[in-house]
């Protein structure tokens, strides 16, 4: 690669100087040229072929960026996909034991060793393309730092293979089966209008949740959904646990009071029918009126009592 | 919030129906969001977890990830895969065998709070044999750090009802009482907007070590009221109506009933005091300055059924450091005998955790709700309100003028050490100073930690307690912080 657009995103020099600051070791035999190619491409990949930073006429943009990327992480990253073999061999020295770690967090101990080296395979080079050895660590771009990097592909192939597997839509009906345990007392005496609250309810409740803050929606479905803990959610969100805490207190009682005002003020319900509502919620657990709002029955229950 | 175990486990009352069903309907309805065509790439992904992208792609990219499950779902397990504990316990189940070097302090450090638990435990708990008595623990040997206190702006309940005791009391009644006895509290009938809220459950919780504290017993001593005045609470004398106005002081007052069966108590607690430390054989000196360090703020109540018609309520408050002793409100009239404990700052068991931390950042802030801190030499006065507010008088309580500080911010105490100087500290490394009453300058914190008292003896020199008992101290404004572990 000469260039992007008939001009250098990254001069010579620069990807020099910036090739010194990763510290990477002679052994690798990483050359300037190689590093240029990958820092391009770090540039395009962040700011699009047509809008990448000019080495010279927009060189202080430029230099910003390069200068907050992972340099050490993505030079090593650079030499093995080169097929240095001493690269490598730090890179698993390095990184084996952490991937091998990430893998067994995220699919098990029983499937973690198959999932480890399925991506060693790909770091490594296995596939050609135009015959040339194509490496995963083309994808590496230096905005993180190695090791999360290789979590977000552990990651990623593993919620891919578990949805292939379950061949649904959502990942999250795999909750089904405990939330089934939730008494479900409507089934004995059922009511009329049981079905009509609860889709009033659910679009109520929708209405309420898209209104939110991304952020506020963000950490509700961690908390939620995701069942992160307060300190995983801080750490995502780069917040104090306590801070999470007290913003999702916040949040779900703002939905409440909202979803309640829906209910009273919009849908014209009485008080009694708004409890039904909870009350239908919380016992028909887990309902789905997804088809219900699909085929938009959400209709208002006329009198008062 | 309630973490989702404690959801689970405790929402059960029928009130909490709406909640269950909320929670409930969160899950489901969050979790059927479908996923997006155009979730970014896994370097995306990760740099968002180290906090590498700039403001705007975090904006983007987070408004993408609350509708998207499967960027979520892949976020969820790249931040439980990064958890160092987890890896430790499924690498190797022996593996904090190879770090033993810790062995040794960390018994060391289990002996000596051992040793130091079962001697408070046996001093904090033994019954109080008092009626009708409010009791302080002051010590005559103070540490350093309380003598601090009481002169610096944390002491400015004192101060300020020392000012209304020099107005209201009579001449006999002050010449009753010794001049060191700097940490008495007297009735100050209050009234005005404080009137209406709640009394504090810090200054409803009062503690006493009376059998743990020999010394005690020379510090112990019910401020006598004249009947008058105690008739009359809630209609304060004239000259100190308009300073009292709206002010939970930190005392109430006294019968006289209360009085002579206080000084009755006192001799009581005296001889059963002596008895103790002859069993002890232990200096006195040194088991109350063992006592002043492990507790920094204790006083207790007894509440003792009285004769009927004549429910008077006597309480003193000790508050040697000020800053987390909360201004009392008028107590609550009860028959029955009430001992409660506050929330110490340091435990009696010395093995204050993260839950007893909670507690005493929780009470810190529940003092502060009720609290007025006002400058002794400056009509200048100032409460915490509400979260991220602070209010601002200039004039002793005629006039408030309302500050958002921050609305993230939960502010818990706060020392007016003179003039119109204010330091306020609060959850998660919040400190604030102002000089003027008006301009306020965010403090750096020495650590990002809840703090939960706060004494000062000016602009430039403060002594901080975070909420895991360690003290910071700085002499530059706040500029520098130094540790001084208590």
């Amino acid at each position: 690669m000469t260039s992007i657009r008939g001009h250098r995103i990254v001069a010579l020099e620069m990807a020099r100087k910036l090739l010194l600051k990763a510290a990477a070791p002679p052994a690798w035999n990483l050359n300037a040229e190689q590093f240029q190619i990958t820092l391009e491409r770090s540039a395009v990949h962040r700011f699009g072929a047509a809008s990448a930073p000019d080495a010279t006429a927009d060189a202080k943009a430029a230099s910003a960026y390069f200068e907050s990327l992972r340099l050490a992480d993505l030079a090593l990253a650079c030499a093995c996909s080169a097929g240095n073999s001493a690269a490598w061999d730090h890179f698993v020295a390095q990184y084996r034991p952490e991937l091998y770690r990430a893998a067994r967090a995220i699919a098990g101990e029983s499937s973690a060793r198959e999932l480890a080296d399925s991506l060693y395979a790909e770091l490594f080079g296995l596939r050609e393309k135009e015959g040339r050895r194509k490496s995963l660590f083309d994808y590496f771009h230096g905005r993180s730092k190695l090791g999360t990097w290789l979590r977000a592909i552990l990651a990623q192939r593993h919620v891919d293979d578990f949805r292939r597997a379950r061949k649904t839509d959502s990942l999250d009906d795999a909750d089904d089966g405990e939330q089934s345990n939730e008494p479900a007392a409507a089934n004995t005496a059922p009511d009329p209008e049981r079905e009509k609250y609860l889709v009033i309810m659910q679009a109520a409740l929708t209405a309420v949740l898209a209104a939110l803050a991304p952020g506020d929606r963000l950490r509700l479905a961690y908390y939620y959904v995701e069942e992160l803990t307060l300190a995983q959610i801080g750490k995502l969100l780069g917040e104090h646990e306590a801070t999470v805490s007290r913003k999702l207190e916040r949040t779900r009682r703002e939905v409440r009071q909202q979803v309640e005002a829906a209910l009273l003020e919009e849908k014209k319900l009485s008080e009694a029918q708004m409890r039904l509502c909870f009350e239908y919620a919380r016992e028909q657990w887990p309902f789905d009126l997804t088809l219900g709002l699909e085929a938009g029955q959400a209709r208002s229950v006329s009198t008062r009592d | 919030m309630a973490s989702r175990e404690q959801d689970n486990a405790s929402g059960k009352a029928p009130d909490k129906s709406p909640d269950k069903a909320i929670d409930g309907l969160l899950r489901r309805t969050l979790a059927r969001t479908a996923p997006s065509q155009d979730c970014p790439a896994p370097d995306i992904l990760a740099a968002y977890c180290d906090r590498s992208l700039d403001a705007g792609e975090t904006t983007r990219y987070e408004l993408h990830f609350s509708a998207c499950a499967h960027c979520r779902t892949q976020l969820a397990a790249m931040v439980r895969a990064g958890e160092p504990e987890a890896a430790e316990k499924q690498s190797n189940g022996w593996g904090w065998l190879a770090h033993r070097w810790w062995f040794v302090p960390a018994i060391a450090t289990a002996a000596i709070a051992l040793v130091i638990s079962v001697r408070l435990v046996r001093n904090s708990y033994e019954p109080v044999p008092m009626q009708q008595v409010a009791m302080n623990a002051p010590s005559p040997a103070v540490p350093p750090s309380s003598e601090a206190a009481r002169d610096s702006g944390t002491s400015t309940d004192t101060q300020l009802l020392d000012r209304a005791r020099e107005k209201t009391a009579p001449p006999a009644a002050s010449t009753r009482v010794p001049e060191k006895r700097k940490d008495l509290r007297l009735a100050v009938p209050s009234k005005g907007e404080f009137d209406a809220k709640s009394p504090s459950p810090r200054s409803l919780s009062k503690m006493q070590d009376a059998e743990g504290t020999p010394a005690a017993a020379d510090s112990l001593t019910a401020q006598p009221e004249p009947a008058s005045s105690a008739a009359s609470r809630g209609v304060a004398p004239a000259p100190s109506a308009a300073r009292s106005s709206g002010v939970r002081s930190s005392g109430a007052g006294s019968s006289r009933a209360g009085a002579t069966s206080g000084f009755t108590a006192q001799n009581q607690v005296q001889q059963q005091n002596q008895r103790q430390n002859q069993q002890s054989n232990q200096p006195q000196s040194q088991q109350q300055n063992e006592i002043s360090a492990q507790v920094q703020s204790q006083t207790v109540q007894v509440e003792a059924q009285e004769a009927p018609g004549e429910h008077e309520e006597q309480q003193a408050s000790s508050s040697r450091s000020g800053a987390v002793g909360g201004a009392a409100a008028p107590a609550p009239r009860s028959d029955s005998k009430q001992v409660t404990r506050a929330a110490p700052l340091y435990s009696a068991e010395g093995k204050m955790v993260l839950k007893s931390d909670k507690a005493a950042v929780r009470n810190a802030k529940k003092s502060s709700i009720l609290k007025i801190y006002s400058s002794p030499d400056d009509g200048a006065w100032w409460r915490l309100p509400d979260d991220g507010y602070v209010e601002f008088s200039p004039d002793a309580g005629e006039t408030w003028h309302r500050k958002l500080l921050d609305a993230n911010a939960e502010l818990l105490t706060g020392a007016a050490p003179g003039g119109r100087i204010f330091w306020i500290v609060g959850r998660e490394g919040v400190i604030y100073l102002t000089t003027d009453g008006t301009k306020w300058k965010k403090i750096n914190p020495p650590d990002n930690i809840d703090f939960v008292a706060i004494t000062a003896r000016d602009a430039r020199s403060a002594s901080i307690t975070a909420s895991d008992r360690r003290v910071f101290t700085t002499e530059d404004g706040g500029k520098t912080w130094h540790i001084a572990t208590p």
